[in-house]
């Protein structure tokens, strides 16, 4: 009976710790994982989306040579890999400092090569076919180059952060972050409380206090561990329906990495927990025999 | 005795593990359903592709998968004795060269292809998928680029002769007139009763893109069909 009556409580503070651990958890992950530009800036690097962005803009222009009459190479020759990379890392570092309400560096993407080669093969064009440069040549090559770094500005964003600007998004994102580290807190606080209360009603068997906080992390490890095992083995996001290749790379790239994070902190959870119920097994073991052992 | 109470606890804990972990996967279902059906159709939006093809590279990802089919099998030079004014058309595939344009006064011979995507644009010229296919009454309509195939098409004059062979038929149109319309305005390429062949292209524009079209609006002169074509034709 006695046994019966610290058994519900135990169960009952388990469960509640198992929430208490999984919030925690999750919102530790957000805030390092996922809303951290240094894992978009890795996901740059990682899946070359300077490279991926160069062929694009290299084919759009290839392709636009044919009604415009303006070769790809006017526009191409004045952009490298690198430079789109740059453009890519600064818009992630702007969107994160809009999120967060401060100032980013205020560094902008440099294309004035590229607005300087173009115009200077307008110049030349209209040289060579006796076209008077008036206030009608400026407007329409002030607009070409205007839409030419629209094309370049759009193509190194893949991560669509603009979409998110444009739809109002980055409010929404930025009302919920600022609730997400007192819900940290207040997940961690709970976790900690759960833990000592669990400690007071097992303080005199060392065995069972190990298992109940081993079975805590070992459900909440497996919690985690099960979906991101699914996302994984199923390859899901490989699904992405917007084929567009710097877009689908980035966004299908970071969503990976997330998962095999995701996963790597329920493997460890599970494993801490997995490692409590091993001790717990120990203790149990040794206090049976020291009793069977005791006259 | 007291080992004995204890190894027989060794299910209950086991017991005890397997509940939690059934009753706190079913809290975390519950609390997933209403987001989950607000989502839903997002979800299926965004990962819809069950295939799970990646892109291979290309301005755009939306062509992936179409094959661009061109076809040299295209007599140009076709017998009078093999033609007949009766016969069936062979419905063209979307991307498959179906037909070659050749207008001798304006020095234009080109490839038409079924349907008008950015790749196909560079391969020659392209019928719009929403016009009648050759030999159908009605308005065929066919771009391409100003700096590529249609270079000449401002050349065309009223009276001029424009012939679209295809594999079951040739077909035969004089120019109407030239035309110049905006490319919002769709008298020109909208669909029509009579037999008409509309071809446009950009204006050519010292600097950038125009949204002015040039074209050539043909009348139907003469409608042959080769012997043997078609599916009814071959029965």
């Amino acid at each position: 009976m006695k046994r019966i009556k610290a058994y519900i409580p135990n169960v009952l503070l388990t469960f509640l710790l198992v929430f208490a651990l999984l919030g925690a958890e999750l919102l530790a992950f957000v805030q390092a994982a996922v809303l951290n530009p240094a894992v978009f800036r890795r996901i740059t690097k990682q899946e070359q989306l300077g490279e991926v962005t160069y062929e694009v803009l290299e084919q759009t222009f290839s392709a636009r040579s044919h009604s415009t009459g303006i070769p790809a190479d006017v526009v191409m020759h004045s952009l490298a890999p690198q430079l789109l990379e740059e453009s890519i890392d600064l818009q992630t570092e702007a969107l994160f400092a809009d999120l967060r309400g401060t100032q980013s560096a205020g560094a902008q993407p440099d294309f004035s090569l590229m607005q300087h080669s173009l115009r200077k093969f307008l110049e030349d064009y209209a040289d060579e076919n006796g076209y008077e440069k008036d206030a009608a040549f400026e407007e329409k090559a002030a607009a070409l180059t205007e839409e030419c770094t629209r094309i370049v500005e759009g193509a190194t964003d893949p991560f669509r952060f603009g979409t998110l600007r444009r739809n109002g998004w980055l409010d929404t994102g930025r009302k919920y972050l600022s609730y997400l580290r007192p819900a940290m807190i207040g997940c961690i606080v709970a976790a900690v409380l759960l833990m000592a209360l669990l400690l007071l009603c097992n303080r005199s068997q060392k065995a069972l206090l190990a298992y109940w906080y081993g079975l805590a992390a070992m459900i909440c490890g497996l919690l985690l561990l099960l979906p991101c095992g699914y996302l994984k083995a199923t390859d899901y996001f490989a699904a992405f329906a917007l084929k567009e290749p710097q877009t689908y790379t980035a966004v299908v790239g970071l969503l990976r990495l997330l998962t095999d994070r995701a996963l790597l902190l329920g493997v460890l959870t599970a494993v801490t927990g997995a490692v409590l119920l091993i001790v717990s097994g120990i203790l149990n073991t040794r206090s049976s025999r020291k009793e069977a052992a005791a006259p | 005795m007291a080992t004995e109470k204890k190894k027989s606890l060794a299910p209950v804990y086991v017991l005890t593990g397997v509940f939690l972990f059934i009753l706190c996967a079913a809290v975390c279902i519950a609390a997933l359903i209403v987001p989950y059906e607000k989502g839903k159709t997002y979800l299926g939006l965004a990962f819809m592709d069950q295939s799970k093809t990646a892109p291979a590279g290309g301005a755009s990802g939306l062509n992936e998968g179409l094959i661009i089919k061109e076809n040299p099998d295209i007599d140009t030079n076709p017998d009078a004795q093999n033609l007949s004014e009766q016969g069936e058309i062979i419905r063209p595939v979307f991307g498959e060269q179906y037909a070659v344009l050749r207008c001798e006064a304006a020095q234009i011979e080109v490839p038409v292809f079924w349907g008008s995507t950015q790749e196909m644009l560079e391969r020659g010229a392209c019928q719009s998928s929403s016009s009648k296919v050759l030999g159908e009454t009605g308005n065929v309509v066919i771009s391409a680029h100003v700096n590529t195939f249609f270079a000449n098409l401002s050349k065309m004059q009223p009276g001029d002769e424009v012939v679209l062979y295809t594999e079951y038929g040739v077909f035969t149109y004089t120019v109407r007139e030239m035309v110049k319309f905006e490319n919002t305005d769709k008298q020109y390429v909208s669909p029509k009763k009579t037999d008409q062949l509309t071809l446009y292209t950009c204006e050519a524009q010292v600097l950038g893109t125009s949204t002015t079209r040039v074209g050539a609006v043909c009348d139907l002169t003469s409608r042959q069909f080769r012997a043997a074509s078609g599916e009814g034709a071959a029965e």
